[in-house]
């Protein structure tokens, strides 16, 4: 079954400056940092890059859930990961390029090197993290002091904000890997592949490669209890990640405090547009509960199982009755799971145990 | 005209240029016509063969914005990559709150976007898209276009203002994977309608003036 993971999280952070964007051009200071933002209307949103929130998301996983990451190889001009998957979790749920020259010995019994490039596409994607509404930047002055010299002044942009972020994590390709030579599609080597159905690993048909003959493809696929686990990880990561720059003077608390769950049959995200933004300056969150419920009617046949609404206590505790509504639904809408942040996840990752094939 | 129409949106999106390797990476204002026809594969699950096919899109963004990235950039030897890497910091820019509409007349494509296979972006990973609606339509044919905006227009024969670039139609699936069909195309943002007096099929419903669609007529049939 073709099944996707569609996450859907709002962050709140206050006086932070999650991700940089180098010098700061607009400012007095010499030494200024500006933090990213987008110009939309002559207001500002604050965002983070897709790819800062991915690293907060695999270091979670290394520090928090115990994974060992894929070993990066860099000497001076060269920096790749071991790109295998089979028994690096990261390289499987991350992705990964390595272009590698491998040793194979020909019928007449000579050794010679043969191209094994491999790439994987990433079975997780996800969104920039940006805020919900326009959020006002402020430029803080700081100093570098200490007992002796002058003090080195400084200023960094700050603000506070409700941010929005989105993932889908590929639950079919989690675990399966291809090693035919077709663009982005070759993931491992002819010797990795030996080596993971030796250890367990089956062969399962391409629903759509065929090769010349017209017989499909074949696909490696690690056993279910691993590719469970890879997936449960990988949503459990949320309970704890942290991250973001100026984690000495502007810590700030990057766990979701509101998340939408939901395993769909589909590659289509439906929960991008259950937030927005009001007011004069566009700079008060609304939850667009109408609109959630549109997409849980619209997509009724997409979902599979229940759709699982965690919020944080104290987090827009205004829409807690509406929420509650969302359970009384009736026909024609999916069932709707409701709880905290945690329970949320724990309970959608129960549900997973009983949905991946 | 009959076409199906597909409503996409996205937070954020972005369409490299073809030929800037290093330095700060701009992004097109318009996806180029192998990033749709890549959109369709993505949605139908397999690389798809066309033949003969028209097709149509209308692409508009909220704002720019640039990005501070880290890259590998990573060395070829005949066309194939190595591994010697090395890391860089870049500026690429990315549209914000894109919306992209596909017109098509061939239904089966357009069904594809009812539950798609993979996940959608619009331009990179980070990209994520949804599909907001999948619709039939009737929409008037105008033998003169007088409002051509957010599309790519080829530029032989057709002379449009625009920027001018050099754009794939198609990838093939080979590997490595070869741009088929690049020919120079005028790039016509949103922001700067310009009149085409060429045949186009008029959306009433797109902007506050209507917009005309340019209907690419493809032929891969030479290229199989």
């Amino acid at each position: 079954m073709n099944l996707k993971t569609q996450g859907f999280v709002l962050l709140d952070v206050d006086v932070v400056a999650l991700n940089n964007a180098g010098k700061s051009s607009s400012s007095n200071f010499e030494n200024a940092v500006a933090t990213k933002k987008i110009t939309k209307n002559g207001r500002s949103h604050t965002y983070v890059s897709g790819q800062a929130w991915r690293y907060w998301w695999r270091e979670a996983l290394q520090r928090n859930v115990g994974w060992s990451l894929s070993p990066i190889t860099r000497d001076n001009k060269i920096a790749f990961t071991e790109a295998n998957p089979f028994l690096y979790a990261d390289d499987d749920v991350f992705g990964y390029m390595k272009a590698v020259k491998e040793e194979v010995v020909d019928e007449k019994g000579k050794t010679k090197k043969v191209d094994a490039t491999v790439t994987r596409v990433s079975p997780l994607k996800n969104s920039a993290i940006v805020s919900v509404g326009s959020a006002r930047t402020v430029e803080n002055w700081s100093s570098m002091a200490r007992q002796d010299g002058d003090s080195v002044p400084y200023s960094k942009e700050e603000y506070s904000a409700i941010m929005k972020g989105m993932f889908s994590l590929d639950l079919a390709q989690l675990g399966t890997f291809a090693n035919y030579n077709k663009t982005g599609f070759k993931n491992i080597t002819q010797k990795l592949k030996n080596e993971a159905l030796e250890q367990g690993a089956v062969e399962i048909d391409d629903p759509y490669v065929k090769d010349g003959k017209g017989n499909p493809q074949k696909l490696v696929q690690l056993p279910k209890d691993i590719r469970l686990q890879r997936a449960k990880d990988t949503i459990q990561a949320l309970k704890t990640i942290s991250g973001g720059a100026m984690q000495t003077n502007n810590m700030g608390d990057v766990t979701p405090k509101f998340i939408v769950l939901a395993t769909t049959s589909s590659g289509n995200h439906p929960f991008s547009h259950i937030v927005t933004s009001e007011g004069i300056n566009n700079d008060r969150v609304t939850l667009n509960l109408e609109g959630l419920k549109e997409v849980l009617k619209d997509y009724k046949d997409q979902f599979t199982g229940t759709v699982f609404i965690g919020k944080r206590s104290g987090f827009l505790n205004e829409y807690n009755d509406e929420l509650k509504e969302l359970l009384t639904l009736g026909e024609g809408y999916p069932t709707v799971h409701l709880g905290t942040i945690n329970e949320t996840i724990d309970a959608y990752c129960a549900q997973l145990e009983n949905q991946l094939p | 005209m009959q076409v199906h129409v597909v409503d996409i949106s996205s937070w954020t999106a972005s369409f490299r240029y073809p030929n800037l390797i290093s330095g700060v990476q701009p992004t097109l204002e318009v996806p180029p016509v192998s990033t749709v026809l890549g959109l369709i594969n993505a949605a139908a699950g397999q690389y798809l063969n066309h033949q003969k096919l028209e097709l149509g899109y209308y692409f508009q963004f909220e704002a720019k914005a640039s990005d501070l990235e880290t890259i590998y950039q990573i060395d070829s030897s005949n066309g194939r990559a190595t591994n010697n890497a090395k890391s860089n910091i870049i500026r690429r820019e990315f549209l914000y709150n894109a919306r992209l509409k596909i017109y098509l007349t061939d239904k089966t494509l357009a069904d594809f976007f009812r539950q798609p296979y993979y996940s959608l972006v619009l331009g990179r990973m980070n990209d994520l898209a949804t599909v907001d609606s999948v619709a039939t339509m009737d929409l008037p044919e105008v033998a003169y276009s007088s409002r051509i905006a957010g599309q790519v227009v080829p530029f032989k024969e057709n002379h449009l203002a625009g920027q001018i670039q050099a754009l794939p139609k198609y990838f093939t699936d080979t590997f490595p994977r070869q741009n088929v069909g690049t020919e120079p195309y005028s790039i016509i943002s949103y922001l700067t309608p310009v009149k085409g007096n060429l045949p186009a099929i008029h959306d009433e419903q797109v902007g506050k003036q209507g917009i005309d669609i340019y209907i690419h007529q493809l032929d891969f049939s030479e290229y199989d």
